[in-house]
């Protein structure tokens, strides 16, 4: 079963403070991704890797072609989707983690993390149970919890972003360079939780750029050769 | 939680101020738990809007609806004066940015959170005392203060305060005009977290109207751009500010100073 149907894929960005000038950053993109699959894309810097995820997720809007994203029964079209039925998807059916943590200052890093099952309407004190677990396993100790990640270093950071992907049980998950600054041991931690959701099921979509790492866990990688060109 | 009708429906308001347009065919829909940012420069028309939605105003042209909690839909324009002043009081709030142009400052701090109960009948004086205290409490006052006069309150406190004051009837429509604007930075981030909390809570629809781009994405849903009275653009929030379509958003979010 298709988790991502994506068919003729195009975002050209309009430079309206540039004269009007266009950027072409995807063109052309074909891929589905199935349940329990990890594809990997690769391609050289600035071949529109980060887009492709950020257009997939609804963070940069796609000018043509289709993005199907599982609904349960049904495949909904991001392109041709309404803020509201995006932010329902976002919610239950697809999670994203970037290399950046943006979030409200001074909450607490447990409730960030669990905000995200009590949006599922998960009641609070399972959802605390599980944001405190899943922050455990990614070496967050508890005397972390109660801050906000504003005073942690990059990678505690980037492993709270990680465990926000993750504690949702969304059967999609976009993850652009999660490892980026983590150790090899919170790195493999990493491996651990992509190898039991896609025994659970669930797609992954993701950036990597340590072919070992890819190795590990990917079924196939997609590869974007296309770079991006500047039309007048 | 999906509710099926929009707490409010907006369909081409238009309004001037003698020649000069003001409000040029505005229209939205807010659902309930919803949080639309309003963004602009100033000028723009932002707070006009507010003022129409609220019933300050009376638009030249374009109808507002509103679905009240228990499902019944009403045209704002339908309402009587005295439904209004009603409504005003306790299904829709008001935040203003000053909350001295709120607050009564010749009363007591618990008097100020406790006026909309006593407008709406209840005069039970344990009963408004005990509420008094419960949204001192939610709004990080130190109940102790209850008595005080507000003019010995922070900015910070003052703002917290106007909050209390028109959260204590849970309105189900919910009008912020620069909530934060006038707070320091350290007091800004504990505020929004704290409106955010109610807001979710509650399932308000909420209108939040700000010049801070970094306020609008951390606490709207969606977002949209105003200039010239005219929404240019509107979208989910981190779309519009990562991906603006619209030259004029363009260069509001490319201006923004880097921290």
């Amino acid at each position: 079963m298709n988790l991502l149907e994506i068919e003729a894929l195009h975002k050209t960005f309009i430079l309206h403070l540039r004269g009007g000038l266009r950027l072409h950053a995807l063109r052309n993109v074909h891929l589905t991704l199935e349940e329990g699959e990890c594809v990997v894309i690769t391609g050289a810097s600035g071949a529109g890797k980060s887009t492709l995820l950020r257009t997939i997720y609804g963070n940069y809007r796609g000018d043509g072609g289709a993005v199907r994203v599982r609904a349960g029964s049904e495949m909904v079209d991001m392109l041709n989707s309404t803020p509201r039925r995006i932010t329902a998807l976002r919610r239950d059916h697809m999670a994203y983690a970037s290399q950046f943590l943006r979030v409200i200052p001074r909450v607490p890093t447990l409730d960030l993390v669990a905000q995200v099952l009590l949006d599922q309407g998960i009641d609070p004190s399972e959802a605390e149970d599980r944001a405190r677990s899943l922050l455990w396993q990614l070496n967050l100790p508890a005397s972390l919890h109660a801050l906000p990640p504003a005073t942690f270093s990059g990678g505690e950071r980037q492993r709270v972003n990680i465990a926000r992907a993750f504690v949702g049980n969304h059967p999609l998950i976009l993850l652009d360079e999660p490892t980026a600054s983590l150790d090899l041991e919170n790195t493999m931690v990493v491996r651990e939780l992509i190898l039991s959701a896609k025994a659970a099921g669930r797609g992954i979509l993701a950036i990597f750029h340590d072919p070992d790492f890819v190795a590990q866990v990917a079924d196939r990688t997609y590869s974007i050769s296309f770079q991006a060109e500047i039309c007048g | 939680m999906d509710a099926l009708l929009p707490a409010l429906s907006v369909r081409d308001l238009h309004l001037s101020f003698g020649a000069q347009p003001v409000l040029r065919g505005v229209s939205l829909d807010l659902w309930p738990g919803e949080i639309l940012g309003v963004v602009g420069e100033s000028g723009s028309g932002k707070s006009t809007l507010l003022n129409v939605l609220y019933g300050m105003l009376a638009p030249s042209m374009g109808a507002v609806q509103i679905t009240s909690a228990e499902g019944k839909i009403c045209a704002l324009q339908s309402l009587s004066r005295h439904q209004l002043r009603q409504a005003q009081r306790s299904a829709w709030g008001y935040v203003y940015q000053n909350p001295r142009d709120a607050l009564r400052m010749e009363i007591s701090a618990g008097g100020n959170v406790v006026e909309r109960l006593m407008a709406m009948g209840c005069h039970h004086y344990g009963t408004l005392r005990t509420e008094a205290l419960r949204w001192l409490e939610k709004v990080e006052i130190d109940p102790a203060r209850m008595d005080e006069l507000p003019g010995q309150f922070s900015g910070g406190m003052l703002q917290r305060l106007q909050i209390a004051r028109v959260l204590i009837s849970r309105p189900s429509l919910l009008y912020l005009d620069e909530p934060t604007s006038g707070l320091d930075v350290s007091v800004q981030a504990a505020l929004l977290d704290l409106l955010r909390k109610l807001v979710v809570d509650a399932q308000m629809a909420v209108v939040l109207v700000t010049h801070d781009l970094a306020v609008a994405r951390l606490l709207a849903g969606r977002i949209a751009v105003m200039r010239y009275g005219e929404i240019v653009e509107e979208g989910l929030a981190d779309q519009v500010l990562d991906d603006p379509q619209h030259p004029y958003t363009q260069l509001l979010v490319s201006s923004v100073l880097p921290v």
